[in-house]
């Protein structure tokens, strides 16, 4: 499988203040490091799931790899390219062949403009040539099962799931090669969420595409997913393929992820807790393994030495000193 | 005391917006026992929200109650004046909802709040009040909860919020609590600690539970029995068990399909049920379903009856029988 | 997948749903509804003063001055026998024509300055931040007398001076609007999509700030008004001998021991137009937020 996208070192940390007062002051290494390290691939045709919970980073991630969130460290490489810089300018072409679909969608779709105008507006800022603009609306809308009569409402005349699918119209829009997806269920019935992914699923057999899902919810993911990748704080924990993570989880915590899911099925009603405490604040990250706070094996040296994020297979990584077998 | 703690009968609300009169609950009847866990599951718009805000005393103001009582110790609610229904309300009823932030004033310290949720309590001085606020915030699971009472809400995490809140309920040892989607905004492992708190508190804790959800997951961790809801109505009733392994209304087997973590193996294209909620505004004549309903024949044209399936299992639906 | 969508849908989606103009949501309330009419009013005496005012408003007649209501002048004459109602009517379209154009430009002005301020470099937004907040420093009535000094007073001036003390608040308000949508999910998809800053910002943020800027811009006319009335009062306004509410004030209050007719008729309009351009704006800014019809049932 060829090789889309590729993060390596990818790090994101902003300045913590930028008052007039900093200026002056000695000190101006404070700065909140919101990703650290972090190298992925995403094959051709690959689905990944990028998991974790709030302010894991997994959004600045995916906001990260299309240049939105300015990267403090580290190369992305899209399509056998490397960017270069972090500029508007640097991200140009990767914009016009990625795609990205965001957690909100009435939220991001701009309030004052009618669905049509949304739908054809990538090729105007691209500069396609477009023969009819009606047309191309229609036609995207049908892509996601939508009438075309759609192309005359508000944003805010849509429903959730509507709302979604003019989303996914949009990122189409340009032929990408790849989409991100944040949280591409959040806030839809469990009736109506399969349809999205269902239409994503067809779509991307239709397209060639390649996609990131960013979420949290693993009982989702694990049905749209070829590979996983779980965050912590900031930092990627596990690397693999998704039947192997939901078989076999090697990091602690994905292990305590995957045993807090609550389970529908009253006869399996779990006996024990499986992870206490909460995320640290990243303003203040542990020292050692950052996940050694709420660990149930950790060990001192997890205390005192940060793992290293080790390969263990092709494809496959876990960051823990005692990973489990 | 005959009866259950709580027995909502009969219940219609309505709601006045510019759209028209939206159906919110359209004969609704529900109990809970006193020691039970009742879980009210259904997605948006069912109208499991309303439910739980018209027994909490708390539905906005375009809201009217067409039809139906809320008995709460055999006395119905509804007709109480409003100074007994907020006595009622402070000392015998207490919520919990799924933004904790909601519960708190930022402007208060927390300790300051947690006294103030005890004004009832007439015989009881301040630093006794404060005592039992410690105390319960350590029974919820807050460490340093001396330390908390002098802090503020936005000072702790999501997590400890919704514990406090939780804490702040149960001050004043309601004989019912309402927890309108506890964990919705939490992540899943503060979820299960949630979870995990709620169950250890109900085995000290003999008052009913009321446990709105939009999550099976979490009604099937937590709950005795459970209600489906649909369009504002109860489409199924049963002990948590039948519910999950034996659910015969159509809505609730179509609805448990759909959750992805009932499936063992990892499926292509994933369940969904076709078409949406029905308009509230417009309901139906028959069956409010039938639209979505794989099984809908001519009979569902006819509003279908709660029909009793065994001895505490109902469904909505011409085609179940016992 | 397609099929998941139902008839009613599709019904639903082939009539748009009633979205009301923001104009006939502020009409609605009664209060919009009155204000609306007596701002319909001083427009229409604006626009048709030619037609509508019985004499000429400069034509002295001293064989007359200082009468009180007749038939021939309906609410009596000034010091100098000009007509007063049509002096009033008159005075209308100075006090519109002052309103619109000085709130015109430094609604403009505040508008692009907000944006640029907002959605610009950080070291723009500091000078343009220091701008506004030293234009506020200054007593407004100093700085129109100081301005007046300079230029000499007329209407010319009197624009200039109310579209400079204006373009602060206006600034301030699109700048804040700005800086909270700049962050805002859909310009973060306009910027994954690489929409330049220029579109952003003419095409995603100017629609949106718009809305606010008018309402605050509709309450501002009364005060406008007041102002330029205040000023003609004082004699640093509207030059004489064109009329003005707030000179027919000034000739009312110096007549004030023969008659007090002319005060009324000076004072009058003035409260009436605050008072209408006040509900008028209330309603405006009920009825322009387009989520508010729809947040009927949560």
């Amino acid at each position: 499988m060829n090789t889309l996208l590729g993060i390596a070192n990818l790090s994101v940390s902003f300045p913590l203040s930028s008052g007039l007062l900093d200026m002056f002051s000695a000190d101006r290494e404070w700065h909140l490091r919101v990703l650290e390290d972090i190298s992925l691939d995403l094959g051709q045709g690959e689905t990944l799931g990028l998991v974790g919970e709030s302010g894991s980073g997994k959004t600045t991630l995916a906001r990260a790899v299309l240049g939105l969130v300015p990267r403090s460290a580290g190369t992305i490489t899209f399509d056998g390219e490397a960017i270069a810089g972090r500029s508007d300018r640097a991200f140009r072409t990767m914009r016009r062949k990625a795609a990205m679909m965001f957690q909100d969608p009435v939220a991001s779709l701009s309030p004052r403009r009618k669905v049509g105008a949304l739908l054809v507006e990538p090729h105007i800022i691209h500069g396609e040539p477009l023969i009819d603009r009606a047309e191309a609306a229609a036609r995207l809308l049908a892509l996601v099962g939508l009438p075309a009569a759609f192309a005359d409402r508000y944003p805010h005349e849509l429903s959730g799931g509507q709302a979604r699918r003019v989303g996914v119209a949009r990122a189409l829009a340009l032929n990408p090669k790849m989409v991100l997806a944040d949280e591409p269920t959040a806030g839809l019935d469990v009736s109506v969420q399969g349809e999205i992914l269902n239409l994503m699923a067809r779509l991307k057999g239709e397209f060639g595409l390649s996609y990131i899902v960013v979420t949290h919810n693993l009982a989702l993911i694990r049905h749209v997913s070829d590979r996983l990748a779980i965050m912590y704080l900031g930092r990627l924990v596990e690397v693999g393929a998704t039947a192997d993570i939901f078989r076999m989880p090697r990091h602690p915590y994905t292990r305590a992820l995957l045993e807090a899911e609550p389970i529908p099925d009253p006869r399996r009603r779990r006996a024990s807790l499986a992870i206490e405490g909460e995320i640290p604040s990243i303003l203040n990250r542990p020292v050692g393994c950052e996940f050694h706070t709420r660990c149930a094996v950790a060990r001192d040296r997890c205390r005192g030495q940060a793992p290293e994020f080790t390969r263990y297979a092709p494809g496959c990584a876990v960051r823990c000193h005692y990973p489990l077998e | 005391m005959t009866g259950p703690l709580l027995s909502v009968r009969g219940l219609s609300v309505n709601f006045r917006t510019p759209q028209g009169i939206v159906r919110a609950l359209g004969n609704v009847s529900i109990q809970a026992g006193a020691g039970e866990v009742v879980g009210i599951v259904g997605e948006s718009g069912c109208g499991k929200s309303t439910l739980a805000a018209a027994v909490g005393n708390l539905l906005p103001g375009n809201a009217e109650i067409a039809a139906g009582e809320i008995r709460f110790r055999d006395r119905d609610i509804l007709r109480l004046g409003s100074d007994a229904q907020r006595q009622l309300r402070g000392r015998e009823i207490a919520m919990v909802f799924q933004d904790p932030m909601t519960a708190f004033s930022p402007v208060l310290t927390i300790g300051e709040q947690l006294i103030e949720f005890q004004h009832q309590m007439t015989d009881v001085d301040k630093a006794e009040k404060r005592r039992r606020a410690e105390a319960m915030l350590a029974r919820v699971g807050i460490s340093d909860a001396g330390l908390r009472l002098n802090g503020y809400p936005h000072e702790m995490s999501g997590g400890m919020r919704q514990r406090t809140a939780i804490a702040a309920a149960l001050l004043m040892s309601p004989s019912l609590l309402i927890a309108d989607e506890p964990t919705t905004a939490l992540d899943v492992t503060l979820e299960a600690q949630i979870i995990y708190l709620l169950r250890t508190l109900r085995r000290d804790y003999n008052g009913a539970i009321v446990v709105v959800s939009h999550h099976l997951g979490v009604i099937a961790e937590l709950c005795d029995r459970v209600y489906v809801m649909y369009a504002g109505e109860v489409v199924e009733s049963a002990p948590v068990d039948a519910l999950f392994h034996q659910a015969r209304h159509p809505y609730t087997r179509a609805l448990l399909e759909c959750d992805p973590a009932r499936l063992d193996q990892p499926a292509e294209f994933l369940p969904t049920i076709a078409g949406e909620i029905p308009d509230l505004t417009v309901l139906p004549d028959g069956c409010s379903f039938a639209p979505r309903c794989a099984l809908a024949d001519d009979r569902c044209r006819i509003r279908p009856e709660l029909t009793s399936l065994s001895e505490d299992h109902a469904a909505r639906c011409h085609r179940v029988s016992p | 997948m397609s099929s998941a969508i139902d008839p009613r849908q599709l019904a639903a989606g082939a009539e748009p749903r009633p979205n009301a103009g923001p104009l006939r949501r502020a009409l609605a309330s009664p209060m919009g509804a009155f204000g609306l009419t007596i701002v319909a009013i001083i427009v229409i005496l604006a626009l048709f003063a030619g037609l509508l005012a019985p004499y000429d408003p400069l034509k002295i007649d001293v064989v007359h001055k200082l009468e009180g209501p007749s038939a021939a002048h309906w609410i009596g004459t000034d010091n100098l026998g000009r007509d007063t109602l049509s002096r009033i009517f008159y005075g209308a379209r100075v006090a519109l024509g002052v309103a619109c154009v000085s709130i015109g430009l430094a609604m403009i002005a505040g508008l692009l300055l907000g944006l640029v301020a907002g959605y610009g470099p950080r070291w723009l937004d500091g000078i343009l931040v220091l701008f506004f907040d030293s234009m506020s420093a200054l007593p407004m009535i100093m700085f129109a007398l100081a301005v007046i000094t300079v230029l000499g007073p007329g209407t010319g001036t009197l624009i200039l001076v109310i579209a400079l003390v204006s373009i602060p608040g206006y600034g301030r308000l699109v700048r804040a609007q700005t800086l909270g949508l700049k962050r805002s999910d859909f310009i973060v998809a306009e910027r994954s999509l690489d929409a330049g800053p220029a579109r952003i910002i003419l095409v995603h943020l100017l629609p949106n700030v718009v809305g606010p800027l008018i309402i605050l811009a509709s309450m501002d006319i009364p005060v406008v008004i007041m102002l330029e009335a205040g000023l003609s009062f004082l004699g640093l306004g509207v030059r004489p001998p064109t009329p003005s509410w707030g000179s027919i004030l000034y000739d009312g209050y110096n007549a004030l021991r023969s008659s007090t007719t002319l005060v009324i008729a000076g004072g009058l309009p003035l409260v009436l137009a605050t008072l209408g351009f006040t509900f008028l704006g209330e309603a405006l800014r009920d009825g322009l937020d387009p989520k508010l019809q729809r947040r009927g049932l949560r």
